[in-house]
């Protein structure tokens, strides 16, 4: 069994945004009304953080994509009491919409702050609407959503493998956000296998992870960003 | 039957004032409020309230721990003093126990007012996970509320008994819930007994409950929750906050029904007593808790602490202080404020205090997460607003309609008081003296 | 009592049973999870339709996935040389750009006052019987060139059709007002050439950008993301060093290895500074400044008179002390950027719009790019290429008749009157104040296309008095913007995803590719391509026009050129494993490309694999003459000096005196040498001590997508701002101001004020104020209007009067608190 990680190269991240606009479309993440946003109720299942240091003109700031960690030991899914967030056997933290009783415990839960809350039922514009993705249903209000690793692309690659009767090829499967990247920045692959390129990467000497002392084991492994001298 | 010496105690049960209806009416006025308020928020969503990411949990939450914490008061307070065969208890423990079974009522709702989908409520039967505290806390309160509102049953059967004989209205009501007690010796002993039992299966319980509340929090890896003395700590505030609930009751009916003759200042006095000392607990243990995340300075711990000690939350941190220390501490310590105007002042304080407590514990966690995302705003809405002021109208409901049907004092153990305790406690005073007979020279 | 009491239990305990059997209990506790939507109605069947993303003048190719004919999701397309599978945050709106409560469905005809937005459904006969009786009337009336087109979004073939068009109709006046395409003056005068020139970035080592934030809202923002990745991690190359100098701590300043505030508008000053200090300390490429370069040293000219050359000014003016007083740099920095440029060869000097947005643009840009011919990366790789060859055309040869020729050699109506210096002195300042006075003749009939100048321009009462003066205004925008409320008549054009077209000119890039843009789905709405309604027009105009436009549809004339392209053996179509094939191809430097046998093979391949691409032959060592009068690299640009030398003496006279030139000519020689100009600031800086500084956002770029949800939801990701512009401000002028972050704060010029809320970033130099453009929309449908401000709303209108581009940064402002928010 593959154990899917991502690895983000923060040298070639240029913090475009792209990742963040490709999630929303490929997941049908609702938009919110200017004052849902005002109040801080927008959805994104990925986002981009900006890290301020220093003060003008000897700054140091850094752009830090943000999707689900997808933790081996997710903090998460040991507090939800229905079982609706779980982790899969190929290491995909996954949310179960129809089971979440919305009690928000596993967003107070995670170190990373990476999961969203319909605080009402989205409100989708009837022509948009029609863009949406039928891959990935729509959720109601009330329950909690997140980053899945886009794991229907894993549905659907293991299915045109089935269908073609041969193994599937690690390549088949990739999240939105990694395959936009314009910096080609992300990458995404089984960690277990020893030869993919995440697997190599997160074994670079720049390779980190956040909050690694918490023991939360990402598999999002950070490249950190190269000598800024001149 | 005579002269009863206790006719006051019925009065608000056979001869209830227009008063009473005025306030039942008002306060349904306010349920009602807070009912729509409710149903609103369940057509429309948790948008209607004011948390948001990060500030996932608000209100309701608050409340929830608050409430929880409140109903150590009674049954906690009661079965230690029973137990402890304090005799100045009679006129205390049937409101203690009140107290107990409507706010852990109340309290326990508020997890499911706080659900995105309460519709789905039995999930967590389906399929539950035991390894999540909330589910700990379900099976805890649970178990509390069954046993403080059997708790509180028991010791009532002897007082519905009197009440059936005495012909009060509705007698079905009291014909039933009677259980067709007599008064018998094995009646007496039978309830005795299961008092017994009680007494000492609820401390247990009880201090189990608010133990695991703290879990919900302790458990997570979150600054300014991941701590160990989070249980104790809870349990004692939770004790802390009983107390003073307990005295703005009793203060309240003993001016109410006049009740002057059976809750004397003594009484008043032995409980501000146990305030101050709960008082000082909370405080060490609340020096403790700040002080080691404070020397540790791990640097996600240290923006929640000044986020309390100068940010935002510092009015509602130092509010904190003053009504949970300096106020009650300044009160208590003196003879000539430790009387009632002063203690009801301290013990208000010791709520309010209490309260911010738990949204000092509750929302800068989660406002300042460890990621630089900018920092939670949490303002509650009106909802939320409505249903505190709610869940505060249902409680005092609750004892307006528990005080018509019911005594609030227990008229047999008062009895019981007046006609065995005497003679025990002296007897048993005596039993402590020192042997004359050994005494030999 | 007993029974009594048994009894209500067992009712008690059937009651509880009757409700655990039926309703919502039991089925809350025995039913599986319930379903979240209904199931999907369709089979599901999945398609890829490539095409390319019109969005800005990146040119990025890309593939729609289609579900049983309905767009779900935009991908770059992986096969597209311009970004190779990557696509900025825009991209991905285009759905919402497709899909839209807010599009024009119809053509439409105004009826009540201009701007008044009340409009008159109309036929597409009718609406074009109306816009062909205006073409005829000025043809008929011998007034060809009182025909006036501004386009904002036009490229490619779409372009080609249209300055064909306007060629065989008789008009100049084609004016292009994209604020995106780079100013290419510069090169003209430096080096000869009339087009921008490639930028080989794979090749580079160093890039000193001059405000050219590329790494956001310019260039081809996939593409020099992709630029940036490959130069930044690479195996196989050394890290590229960044330098972004720049007022503002921009994207690239972030991701550059050096940030260097400056003062605003003195990049100019800058470039010579470093210039100095490479001249000084000899580090720059001595061979090929005596090879290929004219005017370094003083020179005599044939008549005798002698020039000062460019190195003498440098040292006589440009001395460190000087240049970081006028800066604001520290002269260690200055000396560490000369001393890090000329160390890593080869290296680029860039410049964006940080420099042209100052009136000063045209002399900033040619002292970076003197910078480029000191280190001699002038056409050689890594440095600044020669443009590559247009694609070939398949349309018949341009037939003028006399109305035609006499009209197209009219003298521009965007160009500065009295002074005909081809190229330079071009600008929409010229435009309005020629409309707005009549002279040298009336606009009569105006075309807008995709460009929204009530919106992007400052002082937009200036646009509007203009357009008061054109009897016809013809608008092609899809939606209803702020600038097609004033139009008489608005052609609804498709949107990109429904439109035929071949896209390239895509500014910047060292080769030549053609992107095919093919409909995704059917046009929705009763909308028509603007080329289809150009064709029919010069069809029902007849004569020449017809014949240099034979073509009937669109769609034909898109087959009829990719047929050119199959025909020229040049280039190939790219597909299957592109990198390795592109990799490959390079390593053997031939001319191996995919064999077709017939067109028909070689169209169904370009609409599989979405993008056709010619690889330049490489650099070769002999540098290759130039265009200019010398034909070398001109420090002192001599096309400027002959241009200004060949005007009477009287017109000579006027421009030194009384023109918007007369500060650059008073200076002699400088004039034609790269040299500083102090820009022009409006509002006096005791009343307005602040500088008003607004930028462009990848989201929005500048407002022509703000009606996408997606995207102004995203707005100001980086500083966490949805819906709403936000005001950069320096946390210690903001603690001066009293103004703390969030605050809603008033920010006035001479020309207004607007209130937005106050953000507070380290990165802001003290003393400016920042603004994001692209937001404050009036119109532009419901998720734009009313959403922030609009800087151009208090921005005075000024200049580069030689160069032409409107200068934004330019503006004083004061800041103060809003009282109630």
């Amino acid at each position: 069994m593959p154990r899917w990680g991502m690895v983000i190269d923060l040298d070639k991240c240029t913090g475009c945004g792209a990742c963040v606009a490709a999630c929303k479309q490929e997941n049908n993440v609702a938009y919110n009304t200017p004052e849902e946003a005002e109040r801080g109720r927008t959805l994104s299942w990925i986002n981009i953080m900006t890290e301020v240091e220093g003060e003008y003109p000897h700054l140091r700031v850094r752009y830090l994509p943000l999707p689900c960690m997808h933790c081996d030991n997710p903090p998460c899914i040991k507090v939800c009491p229905v079982r609706a967030t779980y982790k899969a056997d190929n290491g995909i933290v996954a949310q179960i919409y129809p089971r979440c009783i919305g009690c928000r415990y596993c967003m107070a839960a995670c170190p990373y702050t990476v999961k969203d809350f319909n605080w009402f039922e989205p409100q989708w514009d009837p022509e948009i609407k029609k863009t949406t993705n039928p891959d990935v249903s729509l959720r109601p209000k009330g329950v909690v959503e997140k980053c899945t690793f886009c794991h229907h692309r894993l549905i659907k690659a293991r299915e045109q493998a089935a269908l073609e009767g041969r193994e599937m090829l690690e390549e088949e499967y990739q999240p939105a956000c990694v395959e936009t990247c314009p910096a080609n920045a992300m990458f995404f692959g089984d960690l277990d296998d020893p030869n993919s390129i995440v697997a190599r990467l997160s074994r670079s000497p720049r390779a980190f992870r956040l909050m690694e002392d918490l023991g939360t084991e990402p598999k999002v492994y950070y490249l950190s960003e190269g000598e800024k001298i001149i | 039957m005579g002269y009863d010496p206790d006719e006051i105690l019925y009065k608000p049960i056979e001869k209830p004032s227009p008063v009473f209806w005025y306030t039942v009416a008002g306060l349904l006025v306010i349920i009602g409020w807070a009912l729509f308020m409710y149903v609103r928020q369940l057509y429309l969503g948790l948008g209607v309230t004011g948390m948001n990411q990060p500030v996932s949990w608000g209100f309701y939450i608050v409340n929830f721990v608050f409430f929880i914490g409140i109903s150590h008061a009674g049954t906690l307070i009661s079965a230690i003093l029973r137990l402890s065969k304090a005799e100045w208890r009679r006129p205390i423990t049937r409101m203690a126990e009140v107290i107990t079974a409507i706010v852990l009522a109340i309290g326990g709702l508020h997890p499911i007012i706080d659900l995105g989908r309460p519709d789905r409520l039995l999930n967590i039967f389906r399929t539950g996970r035991l390894q999540s505290p909330l589910l700990w806390d379900v099976t805890s309160i649970t178990a509390y509320f069954t046993a403080s509102t059997v708790y509180l049953y028991i010791p009532l059967i002897p007082d519905i008994a009197i009440l059936r004989d005495r012909g009060a209205k509705p007698q079905w009501l009291y014909k039933f819930l009677s259980w067709g007690y007599q008064g018998t010796e094995r009646q007496k002993h039978v309830l005795e007994r299961a008092m017994n039992i009680l007494m000492v299966m609820v401390i247990p319980i009880a201090v189990s409950v608010h133990t695991v509340i703290s879990y919900i929090f302790s458990m997570t890896l979150q600054p300014g929750w991941h701590s160990t003395i989070f249980g104790p700590y809870f349990v004692v505030g939770a004790i802390f906050s009983g107390i003073a609930a307990l005295l703005i009751v009793m203060i309240a009916f003993r001016k109410v029904f006049h009740f002057e003759a059976y809750l004397k200042e003594v009484h008043f006095r032995y409980l501000g007593n146990l305030l101050l000392i709960m008082s000082l607990l909370w405080f060490y243990f609340t020096f403790s808790e700040y002080l080691t995340g404070y020397f540790g300075h791990e640097p996600f711990e240290m923006r929640v602490f000044f986020y309390k000690f100068s940010g935002k939350y510092a009015p509602y941190y130092w509010g904190m202080v003053m009504c949970n220390f300096v106020i009650p501490v300044l009160i208590l310590s003196f003879k000539k404020t430790k009387r009632i105007p002063g203690i009801l002042i301290a013990a208000i304080a010791v709520t309010i205090g209490m309260w911010l407590e738990r949204l000092i514990i509750v929302v800068p966690s989660l406002a300042n997460t460890r990621l630089p995302y900018p920092t939670g705003i949490y303002v509650p809405s009106l909802v939320e607003w409505s249903l505190l002021i709610g869940a505060v109208s249902v409680f005092v409901l609750g004892f307006v309609l528990f005080s018509r049907f019911f005594p609030l004092i227990s008229v047999w153990e008062i009895k019981e008081g007046r006609e065995t305790s005497v003679k025990e406690v002296s007897e048993r005073l005596e039993s402590y003296l020192p042997d004359t007979e050994s005494v030999r020279y | 009592m007993g029974i009594n009491r048994r009894d209500f239990l067992k009712q008690g305990a059937f009651l509880l049973a009757a409700a655990s059997q039926a309703g919502w209990i039991s089925k809350a506790v025995t039913a599986q999870d319930e379903p979240m939507i209904e199931a999907y109605p369709g089979a599901g069947i999945e398609t890829w339709k490539c095409s390319v993303c019109r969005l800005c003048p990146g040119g990025c190719g890309i593939k729609v996935r289609l579900v049983d004919g309905r767009p779900v999701k935009i991908e770059g397309n992986p096969l597209s040389p311009v970004n190779r599978g990557g696509l900025c945050p825009a991209g991905h709106a285009g759905l919402q750009v497709l899909f839209n409560s807010d599009r024009i469905s119809t053509p439409l005809k105004r009826v009540g006052e201009r701007g008044e937005n009340r409009w008159e459904a109309i036929s597409w006969e009718e609406a074009l019987q109306l816009f062909y009786d205006y073409l005829l009337k000025l043809r008929n009336e011998k007034t060809p060139h009182h025909l006036l087109v501004l386009d904002g979004e036009s490229r490619g073939l779409q372009k080609r059709l249209l300055e064909r068009f306007l060629e065989a109709y008789g008009t100049p006046n084609y004016f292009n007002l994209s604020s995106q395409e780079p100013s290419s003056l510069p090169f003209l005068l430096m080096h000869g050439r009339k087009n921008t020139p490639g930028y080989d970035f794979q090749n580079t080592r160093f890039i000193l950008s001059f405000g050219n934030d590329f790494l956001d809202s310019e260039g081809p923002p996939s593409r020099m993301a992709y630029l940036f990745g490959e130069l930044r991690q690479n195996p196989g190359r050394n890290r590229v060093k960044i330098v972004q100098i720049d007022p503002r701590l921009s994207t690239t300043a972030v991701k550059a290895d050096r940030w260097i505030p400056l003062n605003p508008g003195t990049y100019g000053a800058l470039a010579l500074g470093v210039a100095h200090i490479m001249v000084v300390e000899g580090l720059y490429n001595k061979t090929f400044v005596e090879n290929h370069t004219f005017g370094f040293e003083d020179w005599v000219d044939n008549k005798g008179n002698s020039h000062i050359g460019f190195k003498t000014l440098l040292l006589k003016e440009y001395y460190p002390e000087k240049v970081s007083g006028i800066t604001g740099v520290p002269i260690d920095d200055i000396i560490r950027v000369a001393r890090s440029f000329a160390e890593n060869q080869p290296g680029i000097a860039i410049w964006g719009r940080g420099v042209t947005n100052h009136s000063n643009a045209l002399f900033s840009q040619m002292a970076i790019h003197a910078l480029n011919a000191l280190v001699g990366s002038i056409n050689s790789p890594g440095g600044i290429l020669e443009a590559p060859p247009e694609p070939p055309t398949g349309l018949p040869p341009l037939v003028q008749d006399k109305l035609a020729q006499w009209g197209s050699a009219q003298s521009p109506v965007f160009q500065y009157r009295g002074a005909k210096l081809p190229a330079t002195m071009e600008s929409l300042a010229y435009l309005l104040d020629n409309i707005q006075s009549g002279e040298p003749y009336p606009i009569e009939v105006a075309l807008l296309i995709h460009t929204n100048p009530l919106f992007e321009l400052p002082e937009k009462e200036r646009f509007q008095k203009a357009l008061e003066k054109i009897p016809f205004v013809v608008s092609f925008s899809s939606e209803m913007d702020e600038s097609s409320i004033w139009a008489d008549l608005i052609l609804p054009d498709h949107t990109y995803l429904e439109k035929w077209d071949l896209d390239y000119e895509v500014p910047q890039l060292p080769f030549t590719q053609v992107t095919i843009s093919q409909p995704i789905i059917q046009p929705r709405f009763n909308t028509r391509h603007i080329g289809d309604v150009i064709l029919s027009c010069a069809r029902l105009l007849g004569g020449s026009v017809q014949k240099s436009l034979p073509e009937t549809d669109y769609r034909g004339l898109v087959q009829k050129e990719a047929e050119a392209l199959f025909r020229s053996h040049r280039g190939f179509i790219t597909s299957g494993q592109f990198e390795d094939f592109f990799q490959s191809f390079l390593s053997r430097r031939g001319f191996k490309y995919q064999e077709f046998a017939t067109f028909e093979e070689f169209w169904e391949a370009l609409l599989k694999e979405g993008s056709w691409l010619e690889i330049p032959q490489p650099v070769s060592d002999l540098f290759p003459r130039l265009s200019t009068p010398s034909g070398k690299f001109e420090f002192f640009s001599q096309t400027f000096y002959h241009q200004y030398k060949a005007l009477p003496h009287h017109v000579q006279n006027v421009l030194k005196s009384d023109s918007p030139l007369s500060m650059a000519l008073s200076k002699g020689d400088q004039a034609f040498l790269p040299h500083f100009e102090e820009p022009n600031v409006n509002g006096d800086s005791i009343e307005y001590p602040y500088f008003l500084y607004p930028f462009s956002i990848l989201t929005l770029f500048d407002g022509k997508m703000a009606n996408r949800p997606l995207l102004m939801e995203m707005v100001g990701f980086r500083r966490n701002v949805q819906w709403d512009s936000w005001a950069e401000i320096n946390p210690e002028t903001a603690r001066e101001l009293n103004i703390r972050h969030g605050d809603w704060i008033w920010i006035e010029s001479p020309r207004g004020r607007v209130k937005v809320r106050a953000h507070l970033y380290p990165g802001a130099m003290p003393g400016m104020v920042y603004l994001p453009l692209g937001l404050g929309h009036t119109a532009s449908g419901k998720y734009a209007s009313q959403k922030g401000v609009n800087p151009n709303d208090i921005l005075v209108f000024d200049y580069d009067p030689l160069g032409g581009s409107i200068a934004r940064n330019s503006t004083r402002v004061k800041i103060y608190k809003a009282s109630v928010a």
